[in-house]
C-alpha cells in the first residue's frame, strides 16, 4: 500500500501512540521478550562449551524488535511529535527530481544503501580481540539507545527544515563556532576514513594476484556499464546491474585462473606500496572523471552486492549455525595490551566499533538526501531508526564471522607483521605465546584452502571477515571446494564497497573544500570550474594518500595506529549531531525528554574524551602517541639500534613522525569535542531560561498535507481501514 | 483469508509490487517520476525524451555526488 490522496472532507488519520493491546499482541510481544531474554542469557552466562552464533542473531533481532516497537515509537510520537498531516519538504517542494515524495519502502532501501558501507564489517572484526561479548553488547545496546536514535532524530529535524545539512543546522542552532567545528570535523573524518578504508583494501590485496585481479576487473566492468547505460540502454539500471554482477562473478572465477597462471600471477602480484600508489592515482582520476562513466555504475554495482551479500550471509548463518570459537572475554579486554588495536575495553571497544552502533557519519545522510524524499514525517522511525537497526545487524554478522574462526588464526591474521616476526613459524609461536595455540601447518593449510600465499598479518579486518564468511558460505553452498571462491567473493565485495566510498568520499570532500575555499576565492565555488576541481581533488587525495602511505609503511602496523583515530573522529561527528539534536529538542519545548539524545551524547563525550586523553597522555607507549614518540626519540638520541620489534634508524624515525602527526590529531579532535559541548551547553541554558515560545523556531511553518501514507513497513489494521475510508471519500467526490 | 483461486493473483500482485520497490531502490523509476511530475505541473509542454532525461539525470551527479558512508 503506498500513499493515498487526502481531500478537504477526510477524517483525521488514526491517532498514533495508542496501540490497542489484544490478547494476541500481548502473547506475541511476551514471546519476543522471552526469546530475547533467553538468548541474552545464553550469550552472557551460558554454561555450554561453545555458544552457537544463532543466539547472537536471536538476541539481536528480539532486542531490535522491542526497541523499534516501544522506544522508537515513544521517540517518534512523544518526543518529536511527528505529525502525519504535516506536509514534508518532498511534498511542498516537489520538483520531480531531488525533492520528491518517495514510497517509504523504496526510501528505506535508499537510505540503508547510503549509510551501510565497509565500516560495520571492519570495526567488529577488530574488536573481537577482546572476546565476543563486549562487541555484541555494544553493537546491540549502542544502536538502540544511541546510533539509531541519532539517525532518526537528525532525519526528523532536517525534514522539518527542508533538508538542511548537519553543518547548516549546527551553525543556525548552536552558532558560528559550532558550525566551523562541524566543518573541520567533517573534513578531517573524511580524510582519516578514506585513508583507513583504503588501507583495508591494500592489506587485503597485497601479494594476492587473485584478489587484485578481481578488484581491478571491477574498473573495466564499471566503465562498460557506464557506456552501456549512457549510449545503449539509457535508464535500464536493473538490467545493466544484473549484467555487471554476472561479469563480477566471472572475474572472481577468472581470478582463480590468474592465480594459477605462471605469467599472469606475477603481473597481478602487487606489493603494498604499489597498491598504495595505484589507489591514490585511482582516487584522483575517479574524482575528476564524469560520474556517468565510473562512479554511477560502480554505485549501482555495490548497492546490488551490498543487499545481496547481507541477505546471503544472514540466511547462511541461520542454516549453518556455526559455533563461536572465541571466548566471551579475552585478557586484552582488561589489560589493554591487545595486539590488534591497543587499549582497554573502556573506552576502546566503543571507539573501534563505531559504524553499526553509533556512527556520526550517518548524520550527514540523514540530513542530506533522505529528508528531501521522505513522504511523511511519521516515517522517520521506519527509515531512520529501522535502517540503522539493519546496519547494526550487519555488524553483528561481521562479529560472528570473526568469532567462528580459530582464535589462533584470528590473531595470526590481525597482528602486525613486525610483532609476528615475519614467518609462519614465528607467527604461530608468537600467537601461541598469547595463549591461543596454533601451529604453522594450520596457518599454511588455511592459506592453501583460500588460494592465497599467506594469511599472517593480513590486518584491516577484511581478510578475517572474508575467511569467516567463506567458512559459513562454503558449509552451505559448495563445501570445501568452494572455499577459495567464497573467500575472494567476500574480499572483492568489501573492496568494491570501499572503492565506491573512496570515489564518492573524495568527490564529496572536494566539493566541501571548493565551497570553503570559495569564501576566499569566488570561482572555486563553481563545481564545473576545472582548475578548482583538479586542485581540490589533489588536496583531498593528497590528504588521505599521506595517511595511507604512512599507515602502510608504519613499522607498528597502520591499522593498529590509525583505526582508533578514525573511531574517535567518527564519534566526534556523532557528538556534534547529538548536540544539535539535544539543542533542537530543548528549543522545541520538550526539555523533559531531552535525555533521549542527552544520555547518548554524554556517553559519547565521555568515551571520546577518555580515548583522546589516553591517546595523548597515557604513559604506556602502546597506547599514548606522545609516550610512544618520546620512547622512540630517546632511543634514537641514545643511538640504540631499535625498540622492541622495530629495528633500524629509519623505522624509528618513521615512528617518531607518525606519532607526532597522530598525537596532534588526537589533540585537535578532543578540542573540537570540548568546543562543541561548551557552545551547546551555552545555547541550552539560554533556551531553558527563555520564556516558552520566545526563541525563534527555525522550522518551516505547518502546511497541511494533501496525501496520507502508512507509518511502518506493514500497514496496521487501523491504517488499512483509514486508507479505505479515504478512497471512499475520494470516490464520492468524483461522483459529484 | 485468501481462498485458492485468489492466491495466484494476490501473489502476482505482491511480486509486482516487490519488483517496483526494487526498481525504485535502484533508481530506475526516475524517468517515470519525472514524467508524472511534468504532466502534473506543466501540462501541454512537451517533456524531455528518455535519452536526454537520463543524460541530465546522471550528469547532475557531477555537481552533487550524494553521499556514501563508511
Amino acid at each position: 500500500m503506498s500513499s493515498v490522496p487526502v481531500n478537504g472532507r477526510a477524517a483525521p488519520p488514526p491517532a498514533p501512540g495508542k496501540p490497542k493491546w489484544t490478547p494476541k499482541s500481548i502473547a506475541v510481544w511476551a514471546g519476543v521478550a522471552l526469546v530475547g531474554a533467553v538468548s541474552w542469557g545464553v550469550i552472557a552466562i551460558g554454561r555450554g562449551e561453545e555458544v552457537s552464533a544463532a543466539w547472537l542473531i536471536f538476541a539481536a533481532l528480539a532486542s531490535y524488535a522491542i526497541a523499534y516497537r516501544f522506544y522508537a515509537r515513544f521517540i517518534q510520537y512523544k518526543v518529536l511529535v511527528a505529525d502525519a498531516t504535516r506536509a514534508t519538504p518532498a511534498e511542498r517542494l516537489d520538483n520531480g527530481a531531488d525533492f520528491h515524495p518517495t514510497d517509504r519502502r523504496v526510501l528505506y532501501g535508499h537510505h540503508f544503501a547510503a549509510i551501510a558501507g565497509a565500516g560495520p564489517l571492519v570495526g567488529p572484526v577488530l574488536a573481537a580481540q577482546m572476546g565476543f561479548l563486549p562487541g555484541t553488547i555494544w553493537i546491540i545496546l549502542g544502536v538502540i539507545f544511541a546510533g539509531a536514535v541519532q539517525d532518526m532524530v537528525v532525519l526528523f529535524f532536517s525534514t522539518r527544515r527542508n533538508g538542511r545539512s548537519l553543518g547548516q543546522m549546527a551553525r543556525e542552532e548552536i552558532g558560528p563556532v559550532g558550525g566551523i567545528a562541524a566543518l573541520i570535523a567533517v573534513l578531517s573524518i573524511m580524510i582519516i576514513l578514506l585513508a583507513v578504508l583504503a588501507m583495508v583494501v591494500v592489506n587485503a590485496l597485497a601479494e594476492s594476484p587473485w584478489g587484485a585481479f578481481s578488484l581491478i576487473m571491477t574498473i573495466p566492468i564499471a566503465l562498460f556499464m557506464g557506456v552501456y547505460l549512457r549510449f545503449v540502454r539509457p535508464g535500464k539500471v536493473m538490467e545493466t546491474s544484473a549484467i555487471g554482477v554476472v561479469l563480477l562473478l566471472l572475474s572472481i572465477v577468472g581470478g582463480g585462473w590468474v592465480a594459477e597462471h605462471a605469467v599472469l600471477s606475477e603481473v597481478f602480484l602487487f606489493t603494498k606500496n604499489e597498491l598504495t600508489i595505484g589507489l591514490i592515482a585511482y582516487g584522483f582520476i575517479a574524482s575528476v572523471l564524469p560520474v556517468w562513466l565510473l562512479l554511477a555504475p560502480r554505485d549501482y554495482l555495490s548497492t546490488f552486492m551490498k543487499v545481496g551479500v547481507v541477505v546471503l550471509l544472514a540466511v547462511s548463518i541461520l542454516i549453518a549455525m556455526p559455533s563461536l570459537q572465541l571466548p566471551r572475554f579475552t585478557e586484552f579486554a582488561f589489560n589493554g595490551q591487545g595486539p590488534v588495536v591497543a587499549g582497554p575495553l573502556f573506552p576502546f571497544v566503543f571507539i573501534t566499533i563505531a559504524c553499526g552502533a553509533l556512527s556520526g557519519f550517518h548524520a550527514l545522510i540523514s540530513s542530506g538526501t533522505t529528508p528531501k524524499l521522505i513522504e511523511k514525517e511519521t516515517q522517520v522511525r521506519m527509515i531512520g531508526y529501522g535502517s540503522m537497526l539493519t546496519e547494526s545487524f550487519v555488524a553483528v554478522m561481521a562479529l560472528i564471522t570473526a568469532c567462528i574462526i580459530d582464535p589462533g588464526v584470528y590473531f595470526a591474521m590481525n597482528m602486525p607483521m613486525n610483532a609476528l616476526g615475519g614467518s609462519v613459524e614465528s607467527a604461530a609461536a608468537t600467537v601461541s605465546q598469547l595463549g591461543f595455540t596454533v601451529d604453522a601447518a594450520t596457518l599454511q593449510q588455511i592459506a592453501r584452502d583460500i588460494g592465497e600465499n599467506e594469511i599472517i598479518a593480513r590486518t584491516g579486518g577484511a581478510p578475517t571477515f572474508a575467511l569467516g564468511a567463506a567458512t559459513i558460505f562454503s558449509s552451505v553452498f559448495g563445501g570445501q571446494a568452494m572455499m577459495a571462491f567464497w573467500y575472494h567473493f567476500a574480499v572483492m565485495f568489501e573492496a568494491l564497497f570501499i572503492l565506491t566510498t573512496v570515489d564518492a568520499g573524495t568527490r564529496v570532500g572536494r566539493f566541501m573544500l571548493q565551497d570553503t575555499l570559495g569564501n576566499v576565492y569566488k570561482p572555486m565555488r563553481n563545481p564545473s570550474w576545472r582548475p578548482g576541481a583538479w586542485i581540490c581533488s589533489a588536496l583531498i587525495v593528497g590528504g588521505w594518500g599521506y595517511f595511507l602511505w604512512a599507515g602502510v609503511n608504519d613499522p607498528l602496523g597502520g591499522i593498529n595506529q590509525l583505526f582508533p583515530l578514525f573511531g574517535i573522529a567518527n564519534q566526534l561527528l556523532a557528538a556534534i549531531a547529538l548536540a544539535v539534536c539535544t539543542t533542537l529538542i530543548i528549543k522545541a519545548g520538550k526539555a523533559k525528554y531531552a535525555w533521549v539524545t542527552l544520555v547518548p551524547l554524554a556517553w559519547d563525550a565521555v568515551v571520546t574524551l577518555t580515548a583522546s586523553y589516553q591517546k595523548v597522555f597515557s604513559p604506556d607507549p602502546k597506547i599514548g602517541f606522545f609516550a610512544q614518540r618520546s620512547q622512540f626519540s630517546e632511543a634514537l638520541a641514545n643511538g640504540e639500534p631499535g625498540v622492541g620489534a622495530v629495528q633500524g634508524e629509519e623505522a624509528m624515525r618513521q615512528v617518531v613522525v607518525n606519532t607526532t602527526v597522530q598525537g596532534t590529531l588526537s589533540v585537535l579532535f578532543a578540542l573540537l569535542v570540548v568546543i562543541i559541548l561548551v557552545d551547546s551547553v551555552r545555547v541550552w541554558i539560554q533556551a531553558l531560561r527563555a520564556p516558552a515560545g520566545s526563541l525563534p523556531l527555525t522550522e518551516v511553518p505547518y502546511e497541511k498535507s494533501r496525501s496520507w501514507a502508512p507509518d511502518g513497513l506493514i500497514p496496521t489494521r487501523e491504517e488499512r481501514e483509514y486508507a479505505r475510508s479515504l478512497e471512499g471519500v475520494g470516490a464520492e467526490e468524483k461522483k459529484e | 483469508m485468501a481462498t485458492g483461486s485468489e492466491l495466484g493473483p494476490r501473489l502476482l500482485r505482491g511480486l509486482r509490487e516487490a519488483w517496483q520497490i526494487a526498481r525504485g531502490i535502484a533508481g530506475e523509476r526516475a524517468y517515470e517520476i519525472y514524467l508524472e511530475h511534468h504532466a502534473r505541473e506543466h501540462p501541454g509542454v512537451e517533456p524531455m525524451g528518455e535519452r536526454v532525461f537520463w543524460r541530465h539525470h546522471t550528469d547532475r551527479g557531477d555537481t552533487d555526488p550524494g553521499s556514501r558512508c563508511c
